[in-house]
């Protein structure tokens, strides 16, 4: 069966200068995502609890959660302290 | 696992996927600007980046807060979220060692009004398309393969 003409909108984008690095933030971010929440739900941390302790707000925890912002380093310090985390293993690749 | 995109055929007697069809808008035209065509593909990008997301992780439901399971149902939920506004669904679903991109939608955070209801139509075809599309998947291989 003939199928309709789709753009490959991934081999395409891949061809900007930029999409490399765009990617890698996006997986990154990602990556953060998943290891605050993982560590916030093990400690059984509401997102207001966490963003108390980490003297931030609910929102920004979300946003931070939701691979939704890069954040800063002061912020992800404040983060994995108010977690209780004096390390954190990020794997870039 | 290998990424497909569930498909139906149209009128014209092609294969049309509802998945494709919402990636298109995303599609870079020569006629844009560059500064377009940099935000499109910081987009893709990120899309990219969830489908791997998911990808890696075997295609789970339940990868919260990102993937989410369907209330009950065999659906998982890619949810992309852009910007404090817009949330991009992806609905998925699993045969074997396939995962099925159903459909996407742009969802708005904030329901605006008349448009929840809009959006749980959606999601209720979305979910009729799955039974259907379950039943006959192998047999009339309406799917499309999606490479990322």
């Amino acid at each position: 069966m003939k199928t309709k003409k789709y753009s490959n909108i991934f081999t395409e984008a891949e061809k900007h200068p930029k999409a490399k690095i765009y990617l890698e933030d996006a997986k990154a971010r990602i990556r953060l995502a998943e290891a605050i929440h993982k560590e916030r739900t093990y400690q059984s941390l509401s997102m207001a609890d966490l963003a108390e302790k980490a003297e931030t707000t609910p929102a920004v925890i979300s946003r931070i959660e939701h691979a939704q912002v890069s954040a800063g380093i002061d912020i992800i310090t404040r983060i994995f302290l108010a977690l209780g985390k004096t390390e954190l293993k990020l794997k870039f690749a | 696992m290998d990424l497909f995109c569930y498909a139906f055929k149209n009128n014209k007697g092609e294969l049309e996927s509802p998945f494709l069809e919402y990636l298109e808008k995303y599609a870079i035209e020569k006629t844009d600007s560059e500064e377009k065509k940099r935000k499109k593909v910081k987009k893709i990008m990120n899309i990219k980046a969830h489908l791997e997301y998911l990808f890696t992780n075997n295609g789970k439901y339940d990868l919260p807060p990102i993937v989410q399971k369907y209330k009950n149902r065999e659906i998982g939920i890619l949810k992309i979220k852009e910007s404090d506004k817009l949330i991009r669904i992806a609905f998925f679903t699993k045969i074997d060692k396939q995962i099925i991109f159903l459909n996407a939608f742009d969802k708005p955070k904030l329901y605006e009004k008349g448009k929840k209801q809009k959006v749980d139509k959606m999601i209720e075809k979305i979910l009729d398309q799955v039974e259907n599309f379950k039943l006959n998947f192998l047999k009339d291989k309406l799917y499309i393969p999606l490479n990322i």
